[in-house]
């Protein structure tokens, strides 16, 4: 009988962006290709995502597209739906996130009704990184409201409890998933709180604590990867999740329903009895040198200094709010919310504000450092899947709603959020923040940053050092700074994207002062 | 021509890949296939050359293959052709150089190869065809490149390089007489366009872009 699971593709992929055709020898010519006697990492990832959808969880969505030219596009009934036909290969989120993060060593969260794969996405992560699938099934952790931390971590060995004269001589004797490579956290918004902190400082801090005794959740210092599966994620379950718990999810993705097209493939499987976990093909397993490897290889992905500026730009927004404080530096949203005030009620205050071209008043917070990091992260973990040689901007466009969402929240008095089909804008906040993305980049174009950016070369030109300055050229300088911060206090407006530009050209001005004051006492 | 191609790739009777002991052929036209070239032309060239040095030893079978490779449009092995086919020459093999590349004689090797190398687009024909080299695209649905037509094109600095937009989306061509490869380019790393004698043809009612040499009077 033919193993009907041990079909491995060989994946279409996105060629790299060209620079030139680089000259072969005919050494080259008669060279065995690599991929006959050892396929690239990058390879080997996309053959499992391409077995996974393919034969694994049936996934025949392509919700993450790419396209070189104008895909094609058809508007459906009478609501405005569009169906798009993406040109390059494209791929399906609930299966690509968690690859990636398997990839990079991140946190998914995985969010979507019962029974629509998402346990059975994890189990394949830990399967993958060379478990058993009895081993990684039994090391999954069911949440449920009595779940204590003993039941998490382990527990203190009896005799040493009886013996122990301190606490440093017990032993403890610590679960044997805490260790795995590939760690899955099952319904985790119905785990107690208490519980939930101590799952916070294994997420977080890489280790855990039970009566005074560490243990390493990654004591080779591997490639570590953790996934969580929760209903929703808009605060369902039987104990809200902890916000610092949250934040530490790197990626949140939507688990896809099943296409009833596919029923007879479910048929098949449901006679064979069989789970997909149990039939991974061995060449697709990534040892943890090789898993190493690839975490070490995506993030050598460069990102180009046009998409470090539509990033920077677009970053700019978020973290401004009129009205949220008096002295300049303090008008953030974090100001507010700290205060313990509504962000959506200063926003609303600005009266005198166009709200429709401030992207910043969309959302009700800014952007955390940990947010950005994994967005990076994640970005070059796109694009060296895609074959590229860089990050590009459809890379970091594809994967800043996974990464952002539940972390950049909406503004839901937002007068966008009020108007006709936009008003889908509220549950569908992938295509929100894509749309925000988008928006921003949009923006950057029409004002010119790419060719002009003042802000940007008054930077570099001070990265440049100030060896050799003179006096004079320090006042000059000083002078253009001025002349810049009077150039945007003139149009009479403040956006989000100018705070940034502001606080940065303070700084240079202080930079220059103490130069200049430096000087003058030499 | 209707399709993409080269004006330069006469048709030719299709011949089977040569075997020859202690060289794995099908691995170069793997290869050929990898860099963008056509195996078919790959093994036809090859099998023309040898079909008057049956007895070429390793060595000359790749320096063949090599000028093959380039010959049936991988142009990453253009310049080791150009070198190999001087050494042909200069070793007697300028016979077999011409049936390889579809000349007719010996002596429009040399001139060809004089020719290549301050004019990568130059061939005997060129001329008749009113200095049209080759049509890139074409219609995706027809098995071309593109889903829409190019409507604007320019030469980039480097030699054989052309920057072509298809509605929001830049690709870079590099061609030469025998081959081309399209590949997307990101917009923000587009170059200014380059004055050159060579130019790149769009209309209005073409899937294809066509790479013309303005011919001396």
């Amino acid at each position: 009988m033919s193993d009907r699971w041990h079909k491995v593709s060989a994946s279409p992929t996105t060629p790299a962006h060209s620079g030139g055709v680089a000259q072969l020898s005919a050494d080259d010519l008669f060279r065995v290709p690599d991929e006959q006697t050892h396929i690239p990492l990058d390879e080997k990832l996309r053959q499992t995502y391409y077995w996974i959808v393919n034969r694994a969880v049936i996934s025949p969505y392509y919700d993450i597209e790419f396209s070189s030219g104008a895909p094609l596009v058809y508007s459906l009934g009478d609501a405005g739906a569009t169906l798009t036909l993406p040109t390059d290969p494209s791929f399906s989120s609930n299966v690509l996130l968690p690859l990636l993060t398997f990839a990079v060593g991140g946190k998914c969260l995985m969010i979507g009704g019962p029974g629509r794969g998402k346990t059975t996405v994890a189990v394949l992560m830990g399967v993958l990184a060379g478990g058993t699938s009895d081993d990684v099934r039994r090391g999954v952790q069911q949440g449920q409201p009595q779940l204590t931390i003993s039941d998490l971590v382990g527990i203190p060995l009896p005799r040493d409890l009886i013996g122990a004269a301190s606490l440093a001589e017990i032993g403890i004797a610590w679960r044997g998933w805490l260790t795995r490579p590939v760690k899955i956290i099952d319904e985790y918004n119905r785990i107690p709180t208490k519980t939930q902190s101590a799952l916070l400082t294994m997420v977080a801090e890489g280790y855990v604590e039970s009566h005074d005794q560490m243990h390493k959740t990654n004591p080779d210092r591997g490639v570590e990867s953790w996934f969580f599966t929760a209903n929703d994620d808009a605060g369902g379950g039987t104990f809200p999740v902890i916000q610092a718990l949250r934040d530490r999810m790197d990626v949140t993705v939507q688990a896809a329903s099943f296409n009833s097209r596919f029923l007879d493939e479910l048929v098949t499987r449901v006679e064979a009895g069989e789970k997909p976990e149990e039939h991974v093909p061995a060449e697709l397993i990534f040892d943890a040198d090789e898993h190493a490897r690839m975490r070490a290889a995506i993030r050598t992905v460069p990102v180009p200094e046009g998409v470090r500026r539509r990033l920077e730009f677009f970053l700019g927004h978020f973290e401004f709010v009129q009205h949220g404080g008096r002295r300049f530096e303090y008008r953030t949203k974090d100001t507010v919310t700290t205060a313990g005030g509504r962000v959506a009620e200063v926003i609303d205050a600005n009266t005198g504000a166009d709200l429709s071209a401030d992207i910043g008043a969309q959302t009700i917070n800014g952007l955390s450092v940990r947010a950005l990091q994994t967005l990076i992260v994640y970005a070059k973990a796109m694009a060296w899947f895609r074959g590229a040689d860089e990050v590009s901007v459809a890379d970091v466009s594809a994967m800043l709603p996974f990464v952002l969402r539940g972390k950049l929240l909406p503004n839901p008095t937002h007068p966008r959020f009020d108007i006709g089909a936009e008003r889908e804008l509220t549950t569908d906040v992938i295509s929100w923040l894509r749309d925000l993305f988008d928006e921003s980049c949009q923006q950057f174009e029409a004002l010119g940053r790419e060719q002009d950016d003042p802000v940007r070369a008054l930077l570099a030109q001070l990265d440049r050092g100030l060896d050799g300055v003179t006096a004079v050229e320090a006042s000059r300088r000083l002078t253009e700074i001025e002349s810049r911060v009077r150039a945007i206090a003139s149009t009479g407006k403040l956006y989000g994207r100018d705070f940034d530009d502001l606080t940065t050209l303070k700084y240079l001005h202080q930079r220059y002062t103490a130069y200049l004051a430096w000087a003058a006492r030499a | 021509m209707n399709h993409p191609g080269h004006l330069a790739d006469a048709a030719r009777e299709t011949r089977a890949l040569p075997t020859i002991d202690g060289l794995d052929l099908t691995v170069a036209a793997t290869n050929v296939r990898r860099d963008g070239g056509d195996p078919a032309t790959f093994a036809t060239a090859l099998a023309a050359a040898l079909d008057t040095d049956p007895r070429a030893g390793v060595e000359r079978v790749v320096a063949f293959a090599a000028v093959s490779a380039w010959r049936a449009g991988a142009l990453a092995y253009r310049e080791e052709a150009l070198r190999r086919i001087d050494n042909l020459v200069a070793s007697g093999r300028g016979e077999q150089v011409a049936r390889l590349l579809g000349l007719a004689t010996a002596s429009e090797v040399s001139v060809f190869v004089k020719e290549q190398h301050a004019d990568r687009f130059w061939w005997p024909g060129r001329r008749d065809a009113r200095g049209y080299v080759c049509a890139v695209g074409g219609f995706a649905g027809l098995g071309g490149t593109w889903t829409a037509p190019p409507t604007e094109a320019y030469a980039l600095p480097e030699p054989g390089a052309f920057a072509i937009r298809t509605a929001d989306q830049w690709w870079r061509l590099d061609a030469d007489v025998w081959g081309s490869r399209l590949a997307p380019m990101d917009l923000r790393a587009k170059p200014a366009p380059s004055a050159t004698a060579t130019t790149i043809v769009v209309t209005e009612d073409s899937y294809l872009a066509w790479v013309h040499v303005q011919e001396a009077a």
